[in-house]
């Protein structure tokens, strides 16, 4: 199954296979660990695609989009095999995992995995004002100041919340194409 | 009716109509065409622009997974009455999406078609990709029906018909009111033309209606008509001029034949052909001719072969360019033979070439034959005169022997009576001095004293005349005055108190001789203080005057005159005009003072009148 979507993604254009893999796999609901981290993994490369960073959130113009990953994720390889081929508006994208905060330098979409939860108050307190993406998938992460959190709905299906006021601080410009297919919240002096 | 032949406001009404027949219909077509062109792109254009949008709004809801957006989306179609079907297909090519909402139509394709527009009839398929930046999320199908677009054309193409019906309609309308406005003054100029052309009067005019073409036209027509009107004026002017000419010519003609046919010469005029091209009355007459028979023949054919060969050469000089003049007898075929004197005159174009002959003939026949009468009796007479002249030459010796005979008779006659003169005179002395003679003696001894004074006087002023006529007299220069002053002092009646003479000099010298000079004055002198009223002082005045190369001596006295009647004789011999008892003299003084100034080459001119004095002058040649 890896090596069918490592093969898809050889070609930039090939992305769209991933979905194929990624609903062909949602659509039956079979609920699979591995399914579950793909999908996110996905979700997490797509998001990248509808946010707007400040011009100083970047070194230079070829900076790479840089997705930091705090804590225990169930990705695996995946993730990095999704984001190499691919560049978003002109920048590549580049994958670090940090086991804590200290090694954590610049970065441009931050996931916390849920093992992290606890700590997520203090990852918040480093980062809130900073153009940082964050996105989790512990169940009120948006209500606690994250930006996207990832939950699945009534029809079990994952969808996405996204304060709007937190990204808005962080100075992110949020597409309103990724706003439309998302839960918003806005929360008042959450800080 | 031909094409050309009908009027041009019936063939400006075919233009226009079949113009409108053909533009018209053509430019609905293209209207039409350009409106469904323009149609179908605007309903491809509205159908593409909203596959653009909704594929644009899906993307996220495919990358994100949220088919009741999709759906919600493809639902705001309704408003969109040409889409009849829509369904965006994930990336596996599976319908994800729908319109219309009910459920997936029967007749949307299963999987997406290729990408790109497709038509059928009136059916219009549009496949888009939906993409989000480089990533592909799925396939947008559109399917659209236009024929509400062909609805809309068929509209259209009715009010185009409608349209271009009534413009048509109006174009013809305003075509023949400004037709009217174009022809009027095309017509108004032909009806000018006519007119002009039929009466032939230039002096009509083009109304000039407009500044355009035809405003130009009718201008350059009244121009034209102008020049016409001046150049028939010329031509009219110059037609009479012509006549006038020609009239001119005729009368000139006509004078030259009346003056020529009133000489009585033979005149003609020949060409270098030596033909006949003008001839006067007197050459018909002399040939007994018509001038038509004249005019235009050789001259050979009418002066005969023999007359000709006379004359030919002299025509030939005259047209080489030499005037000739002759005289000739020539033998003519007509009016026998004649002796003519002919002038041959060249007549010269003005380029100097011979372009005839004037030839001018006189009969002289008679001329030539009293010329030759005249020479007759002219030998004759000169024969007698010869005859005459021998004679008179020897009767003329005989008188000069006779003459000369008789003066030396006469001078010895005269130089011999003097002796017994003297003796006569000589003895009376003697008696005179006898103291026996009575009174009456005396005195008849006085008379013969007188007498034979008297006679001595008379024959030395006979012998005095004879000498000048004689004696060869030499000329030298004398000075009139030492001789006038010479002559006063040798006699006491030409000194004071007798008489009164008052000289003017300078006299000036003459060429004359001396003795003969002294006796000339002392006669006028003599006379002049002799012929004064009886106890008048005689008063007299001398003179010169100068006018070269003569000299004139003037003597002018107070005496009693002489009659102008009696002035022609005074010079004669022994004329006299008074008695001896009155004024004495030998009646010989003037008649010596004549000759003698005749023998020294000069005369005696006298001016008097009866008791007003003379002025006696003798001219001589200056020395």
């Amino acid at each position: 199954m890896i090596v069918a979507l490592l093969q898809t993604f050889a070609k930039p254009r090939g992305i769209g296979a991933l979905f194929l893999a990624v609903f062909s796999a949602v659509l039956p609901t079979t609920a699979q660990v591995s399914r579950e981290a793909d999908l996110k993994a996905a979700l997490l490369l797509n998001l990248s695609q509808f946010v707007d960073w400040p011009t100083n959130a970047f070194a230079t113009p070829e900076s790479p989009i840089v997705i930091a990953v705090v804590g225990r994720d169930g990705f695996g390889r995946t993730l990095d095999d999704l984001v190499r081929p691919v560049t978003v508006k002109g920048r590549r994208l580049v994958v670090e995992r940090h086991t804590s905060l200290q090694s954590l330098q610049t970065a441009h979409i931050l996931y916390v995995a849920s093992n992290r939860e606890s700590g997520w108050p203090e990852v918040q307190r480093a980062t809130h004002d900073r153009p940082m993406l964050t996105v989790a998938d512990f169940p009120d992460f948006a209500r606690r100041g994250g930006m996207v959190e990832l939950y699945r709905n009534s029809e079990d299906k994952l969808r996405l919340r996204v304060n709007l006021t937190a990204a808005r601080a962080a100075g992110l410009t949020l597409s309103s194409k990724l706003l439309r297919v998302s839960e918003v919240i806005e929360t008042r002096g959450s800080q | 009716m031909n094409w050309h032949d009908l009027p041009i406001l019936r063939k400006q009404l075919i233009a226009i109509v079949l113009t409108s027949l053909v533009v018209l219909p053509l430019s609905g077509w293209v209207l039409f065409n350009i409106q469904k062109r323009s149609h179908h792109e605007q309903a491809v254009q509205s159908v593409r622009g909203l596959a653009q949008f909704i594929a644009a709004n899906s993307a996220a809801m495919l990358m994100f997974n949220d088919p009741a957006s999709a759906q919600e989306t493809l639902a705001g179609l309704r408003t969109e009455p040409e889409i009849q079907r829509a369904a965006i297909y994930d990336v596996s090519g599976k319908p994800f999406a729908w319109y219309p909402t009910n459920s997936p139509s029967p007749q949307l394709p299963p999987r997406p078609p290729a990408l790109g527009l497709g038509f059928e009839g009136n059916r219009m398929t549009l496949v888009e990709p939906i993409q989000e930046g480089q990533v592909n999320a799925g396939t947008l199908y559109i399917e659209a029906n236009l024929s509400r677009v062909q609805e809309r054309l068929r509209d259209y193409a009715g009010v185009l018909i409608v349209v271009l019906l009534a413009s048509g309609a109006l174009a013809l309308i305003l075509s023949h009111l400004m037709q009217k406005q174009i022809t009027r003054p095309v017509l108004a100029l032909a009806a000018t033309t006519r007119r002009v052309a039929a009466e032939q009067n230039f002096g009509l005019r083009a109304e000039k209606v407009s500044n355009d073409e035809l405003g130009q036209l009718a201008d350059a027509f009244n121009q034209m008509l102008l020049q016409a009107q001046e150049h028939r004026a010329q031509l009219t002017a110059e037609l009479a001029q012509r006549t006038k000419a020609e009239e001119a010519l005729r009368r000139n003609h006509q004078q030259l034949q009346v003056i020529s046919d009133n000489i009585p010469a033979l005149i003609s005029y020949v060409s270098p052909e030596c033909r006949y091209q003008f001839c006067n009355l007197a050459y018909t007459l002399w040939f007994g001719l018509h001038p038509d028979k004249i005019i235009g023949r050789h001259m050979r054919d009418i002066l005969g072969d023999r007359a000709w060969a006379a004359v030919a050469p002299h025509v030939q000089a005259a047209f080489a360019g030499h005037p000739e003049e002759f005289e000739t007898e020539a033998h003519y075929a007509r009016g026998g033979t004649r002796w003519i004197h002919a002038i041959y005159t060249p007549d010269r174009d003005p380029s100097g070439n011979v372009a005839g002959v004037v030839v001018m003939v006189h009969d002289i026949t008679d001329r030539k034959r009293a010329e030759r009468e005249l020479q007759e009796a002219q030998a004759e007479l000169a024969r007698h005169a010869e005859e005459l002249e021998r004679t008179v030459a020897e009767r003329t010796a005989q008188l000069r022997e006779t003459i000369a005979d008789l003066e030396t008779f006469s001078y010895s006659v005269s130089h011999d009576m003097r002796a017994p003169l003297r003796s006569i005179n000589g003895y009376a002395e003697i008696l005179l001095n006898d103291p026996g003679i009575s009174a009456q003696h005396k005195q008849f001894l006085h008379r013969i004293s007188r007498s034979a004074t008297r006679m001595d006087r008379l024959i030395q002023d006979m012998l005095a005349y004879s000498r000048m006529a004689k004696t060869q007299l030499e000329l030298r220069p004398v000075d009139l005055e030492t001789l006038v002053r010479d002559v006063i002092q040798q006699y006491p009646q030409f000194q004071s108190p007798m008489s009164k003479i008052e000289v003017r000099g300078p006299l000036g010298s003459v060429l004359a001789h001396e003795a003969a000079m002294t006796q000339v004055i002392s006669n006028l002198l003599g006379n002049a203080v002799k012929f004064v009223e009886p106890g008048a002082l005689p008063q007299i005045r001398i003179w010169s005057e100068h006018t070269a190369p003569f000299i004139k001596l003037c003597i002018q006295d107070n005496g009693i005159g002489i009659d102008p009647k009696d002035q022609h004789r005074i010079f004669g011999i022994f004329e006299r005009l008074h008695s001896e008892r009155d004024y004495e003299g030998t009646g010989i003084g003037l008649s010596i003072v004549k000759k003698a100034v005749e023998r020294m080459g000069g005369t005696v001119s006298l001016q008097s009148e009866l008791g007003r004095g003379s002025r006696f002058c003798v001219q001589l040649k200056k020395a």
